[in-house]
């Protein structure tokens, strides 16, 4: 199959306890103009009404290897901080993306960064793996 | 021909009444009185004569219309009966039949359906509907229960086009039941409607099995260009025509599921047959065993626990079973 500079490719991170945390990593879309990353949020039963969520507008992809910092760019269905989403219930749950300058297209261990010095409330997720980066094409 | 769009209404009325086999051969006089009824507008004999002679004329400059003054009738005809000026020769009965069609499945549709087939709809009555009188009766006098529209509606015509069209996708989706978010590579076969839910059926690259999911705990299904594993015929065939509902049970085969229903349960099975399998055998109490040729699903096990004591399930044991785990 042809591939294009413009074309866009489904990754699916490799297994890792990072991701598995909530936000939960689901995939990862790359292409030249933006690395999307889609999480998928249950509201958590220690909140009454399952708390709240949010992004740091100065989250951050580091490619493991080099010192880049790919920015956010965008978001979809998450409030960028100070903006917050309160869960109405503990049963709620939400899929977002987070857009950020594109990394390279290429097969690598990311590092997602929301905090440089953390609390328990911040997404920062190191060690993603992304392998086969060319093996789902996405249509136009 | 520089047509105007006074002059292509008057054509689709002359094209209307020459087609309209309960009122053949109308003359000058009633034609013009039609258009003047219709466009509130008299046209003079002239202006007809010419609009009759461009419908006349042929291709491209006309519409190649074989329109004949039959002196022994005193009217106009088309010599070929199935000749329409829009190329689709829809009689006044074909346009009720359509209509009163139309308006059922604009009933029992709902609103995502009605609205893309309110659209082909509208292309193909465009030539003809304008002067139909049937476009008076909009008020409907059939109705079904039409609930609003659902979560997940959105993806609908992506997931429609990904089975039509034998496309892989790269889907996310969180289950309800164990309150955790997956993505996987679906190859969709079904988009199915149940009980006003509507699911998508088909093979998923993560269960590597055949699944069902909601439509309203799907998210951001994308496109994806790879070979789509294709489902046996057999087996799409059994989710089309073999289950009361979309999750059949672990396991499951279609076999004879029977019931014993009341005498008052068994006069709703009557009325209201939950599949074509349905056999009742009648005793005189009026209480009945009752037979489907069916694979068991959730939805069919969850359909007769909510009948209490008016209904026992009576086998397959392996039925049974399944559904005492499920209680």
């Amino acid at each position: 199959m042809k591939k294009t500079a413009t074309s866009s490719y489904v990754v699916i991170p490799g297994s890792n306890e990072q991701q598995k945390k909530n936000p939960e990593i689901l995939r990862v879309v790359l292409n030249r103009d933006f690395t999307r990353i889609d999480f998928g949020y249950a509201a958590p039963f220690i909140y009454e009404k399952g708390g709240w969520i949010r992004i740091a507008p100065y989250s951050f992809i580091v490619v493991q290897g080099s010192k880049q910092r790919y920015r956010l760019k965008d978001t979809w269905n998450i409030p960028v901080a100070p903006e917050v989403f309160k869960f109405e219930s503990i049963k709620d749950w939400k899929i977002f993306s987070l857009y950020f300058e594109p990394i390279p297209v290429r097969s690598c261990k990311i590092d997602i960064i929301e905090e440089e010095e953390p609390n328990k409330n911040d997404f920062n997720y190191y060690n993603v793996v992304l392998d086969d980066v060319n093996g789902y094409e996405i249509m136009d | 021909m520089n047509l105007s769009k006074s002059a292509v209404r008057r054509y689709r009325i002359i094209d209307g009444m020459l087609r309209n086999s309960r009122l053949k051969y109308p003359n000058m006089a009633e034609i013009i009185n039609t258009i003047n009824a219709k466009l509130d507008f008299e046209p003079s004999s002239e202006t007809i004569q010419k609009d009759i002679a461009n419908m006349r004329l042929p291709y491209p400059d006309g519409f190649d219309a074989p329109i004949n003054y039959c002196f022994r009738n005193k009217g106009y005809e088309y010599t070929d009966a199935n000749y329409s000026l829009s190329g689709i020769a829809l009689r006044q009965e074909d346009l009720e039949t359509i209509c009163e069609a139309v308006d059922l499945i604009r009933c029992i549709g709902g609103s995502r359906i009605s609205e893309q087939f309110n659209h082909a709809v509208e292309k193909l009555l465009a030539a003809t509907i304008e002067s139909s009188p049937l476009k008076k009766y909009s008020m409907p006098v059939l109705q079904t229960m039409i609930p609003p529209a659902s979560m997940g509606m959105k993806h609908f015509d992506i997931l429609y086009e990904a089975c039509k069209e034998r496309i892989t996708l790269s889907m996310l989706y969180f289950s309800n039941d164990n309150r955790n978010f997956m993505h996987t590579f679906l190859n969709a076969f079904l988009v199915k409607e149940f009980n006003n839910r509507w699911y998508v059926i088909g093979y998923s690259e993560k269960h590597q099995a055949i699944k069902t999911f909601g439509l309203d705990r799907i998210s951001e299904p994308l496109k994806i260009k790879r070979t789509y594993r294709e489902t046996s015929p057999k087996i799409i065939e059994s989710y089309l025509h073999d289950m009361y509902g979309v999750h059949p049970l672990a396991a499951a085969k279609k076999e004879t599921i029977s019931i014993y229903a009341s005498a008052q349960m068994t006069q709703d099975f009557e009325a209201y047959p939950i599949h074509v399998s349905q056999v009742i055998k009648k005793e005189s109490s009026g209480a009945a065993e009752i037979t489907f040729q069916l694979i068991p699903t959730k939805e069919l096990a969850s359909y007769f626990l909510s009948k209490g004591s008016q209904l026992k399930i009576t086998g397959p044991e392996n039925f049974i079973n399944s559904i005492q785990s499920l209680v």
